[in-house]
């Protein structure tokens, strides 16, 4: 069975606990100060299911690039590796031992090509807990703007080796491990970051928020959006939902929840109507896009094909949040819209 | 005027001979600007009067069109149109490197020995480096900067191989073995695209750079360890993508197997099998036995290609037996390169 051959990423929230409260994170006002985790049985019943219903088939390379500027073998959303993220409301390597033991089944579980990643706000980033965590690839949020030299100075006292390359005009510090193949520190987060709404819960009218850039200010959403058509993020509570920013702790995102994997298969879930809808209503330019959707500017830049339910997006198009432009495509992909 | 959907070549108008190709992209480049820029700085130039050289303009969707199947074409100038011209070779170089790697012949243990030492390092790699076009250095690692390219991909994933499997995990383990019995194939480093010159950057061999670098890191390997490296003074990317139709000052011959050059079809077909060896000899090639063909190295692209073609395609042979073919010593010691290299 392939019916999930689509799906190019998977989030999924190990536990709840998180030991911040960010002023652009929801958990200010929506407390996850207490840590349950999502059971043994389901998280091994996830990914056996991801196996057999063919996630992410093996992509081995993205099209060829026809000059440097179309160079481009990371973070490419729908033709780059499958992911599977261990990110959400929560910080991973609070309970390193269960993130330790996470990857593994993941990795024993899943094909060699898939990629094993998790963001973290780096409270918890030791050399001891470095070793045996056996990721991809490692986010590093410098939410406290402690600056480039002391992640330099960190990355280097825990074992990683500091590695420049200029030529990717990467915003941040790349490191190696013995263990993990690169970590990524975004140092001065919030000076570098475009703060989105979070599926409605944030506003930039708060008082605490109006120091930081707003991706496309904010304004009213215009364009499609692919995430759902190739993407799953599931909680610690085991509900499916259609996007990292839509939570299944919140009043005002309830209604979102396309299922959950304690009652039913992710293709159950994943082809449901309410999944299908919602899915649908976010193919069209300018349409009648669900609440949490209204004002999110989570703008994905890349190229997006082969969804089921037809939707191809090429995101350059739409980086402004605008439609209709005369916008020169770089390749001869057409959108199918 | 708008120059987005053009490209500039720069050439001789004597010998009509094309030196450099680019896209003017993201800058304010103007055909009179390039023409001045490239006069200045190319080494074919030198000597000779600035008139020789023009540029032409050109249409760089047909240009984009040719670059993805690049190694198929050569480009030459047409002076009547004042336009380039893209001829097609006969001979069709898939991608050597990666999609055909799981059909292979069956090779005996001495033909792979054969293939790695006699065609790849005694006949491919030494008319490369004789050629001049890169040269060989032994750099020790803290002269060679890791690229971000591949670390987001799992270590055993885009080979396989014993040696990425194994430091999967442990990404010490692959840089110990090397230490231990040397590696089997050159880093090729060179600057970035753009970058300053002097900072050199590996383009392949990055795994084997990182688990080095880890392993000196922890006292595991001494701080003057040094690596056959190939260099080249130009950004590699640039190489192998605009700049990969560029002539050869001087040509030269390197050996691969049949298949790779025309395909796997000449395994299976006999036809096929015929008109290739036909073609390779009609374009000054020979066979050196009945799988392997001498052809002419002519352009930028091909001299990647003839020497990146056994890397690639020798690895998933050469890693199963390790125990039989141990890499070269040649490529292992300094000294006995260099002496190998001026025989």
């Amino acid at each position: 069975m392939s019916s999930l051959s689509h799906i190019r990423r998977v989030d999924i929230e190990l536990q709840s606990f998180c030991n911040r409260t960010c002023d652009w994170c929801p958990n200010k006002d929506y407390l996850r100060n207490k840590s349950i985790a999502l059971d043994d049985v389901y998280y091994t019943k996830i990914l056996t299911e991801l196996n057999q219903f063919g996630f992410a088939p093996d992509r081995k390379f993205p099209t060829v690039a026809t000059n440097l500027d179309m160079v481009s073998f990371n973070g490419d959303f729908a033709r780059g590796q499958p992911t599977v993220s261990f990110m959400g409301f929560q910080e991973p390597m609070a309970d390193i031992k269960l993130l330790k033991r996470r990857v593994l089944e993941a990795k024993e579980t899943l094909p060699s090509y898939v990629v094993l990643s998790t963001n973290t706000n780096g409270d918890y980033f030791t050399k001891k807990n470095l070793d045996g965590l056996f990721l991809t690839i490692l986010n590093v949020m410098d939410y406290d703007c402690k600056g480039k030299d002391f992640w330099i100075k960190t990355l280097e006292e825990n074992g990683c080796m500091v590695i420049d390359d200029p030529g990717r005009q990467y915003q941040g510090i790349l490191a190696v491990h013995k263990n993990i193949n690169l970590i990524k520190v975004v140092y001065d987060w919030p000076k570098q970051a475009l703060l989105e709404n979070r599926a409605g819960v944030l506003s930039k009218e708060e008082q605490s928020l109006k120091l930081i850039r707003w991706k496309n200010d904010s304004n009213k959403r215009v364009v499609p959006c692919p995430e759902p058509s190739y993407y799953i993020n599931i909680t610690f509570d085991g509900s499916v939902m259609p996007c990292c920013h839509i939570r299944s702790d919140i009043s005002i995102h309830k209604d979102y929840i396309l299922g959950n994997v304690k009652e039913n298969t992710l293709e159950e879930i994943l082809n449901s109507p309410k999944a299908v809808e919602f899915r649908q209503r976010l193919t069209v330019e300018n349409g009648d896009y669900p609440d949490p959707c209204k004002y999110c500017q989570k703008i994905r830049t890349n190229i997006c094909t082969g969804a089921p339910n037809g939707f191809n997006y090429i995101g350059k198009r739409y980086m402004d949040n605008k439609v209709n432009e005369n916008v020169r495509f770089l390749n001869d992909f057409k959108p199918n819209q | 005027m708008d120059y987005s959907d053009k490209i500039f070549i720069f050439y001789n108008k004597q010998t009509l001979e094309i030196i450099f190709i680019q896209e003017p992209l993201k800058t304010n480049l103007t055909p009179e600007k390039f023409l001045d820029e490239r006069y200045l700085i190319e080494k074919k130039c030198i000597g000779l009067p600035k008139d020789n050289f023009d540029v032409i303009i050109s249409d760089r969707e047909s240009y984009r069109r040719v670059l993805k199947d690049m190694s198929s074409y050569y480009l030459r100038i047409d002076d009547v149109k004042n336009d380039i011209e893209y001829v097609l070779k006969k001979r069709a170089v898939s991608n050597p490197t990666y999609n055909v790697q799981d059909i292979k012949r069956v090779f005996t243990t001495e033909q792979i020995v054969e293939m790695y030492h006699e065609d790849y390092i005694n006949f491919n790699l030494k008319n490369f480096l004789k050629s001049g076009y890169a040269e060989a250095v032994f750099f020790p690692l803290s002269e060679i900067n890791i690229r971000l390219h591949m670390l987001t991909k799992n270590w055993n994933y885009f080979h396989n191989d014993r040696f990425l499997s194994d430091s999967h995990e442990d990404k010490r383990l692959l840089g110990q073995d090397i230490y231990k019995n040397g590696t089997y194939w050159p880093i090729i480093v060179s600057p970035l695209y753009g970058h300053n010159p002097r900072y050199l950057y590996a383009y392949e061999g990055t795994h084997r750079l990182i688990s080095l670098k880890l392993n000196q890191r922890e006292g595991l390997i001494p701080p003057d360890y040094k690596i056959l490296c190939i260099k080249y003074n130009e950004c590699y990317d640039v190489l192998v993508n605009s700049q990969r139709f560029m002539p050869l000052s001087k040509s030269y011959k390197a050996r691969s197997l049949i298949e790779i050059l025309y395909g796997n079809n000449v395994i299976l077909d006999e036809q096929k099998y015929k008109e290739s060896v036909e073609d390779c000899l009609s374009n000054n090639g020979k066979l050196k036995d009945d799988i392997t063909l001498e052809w002419t190295v002519k352009s930028i692209g091909d001299s990647i290609f003839a020497l990146q073609t056994y890397p690639h395609w020798l690895r998933d042979l050469i890693y199963p037996i390790t125990d039989e073919i141990k890499p070269s010593c040649i490529l292992n010691d300094e000294k006995l390169f260099m002496k190998w290299l001026n025989e």
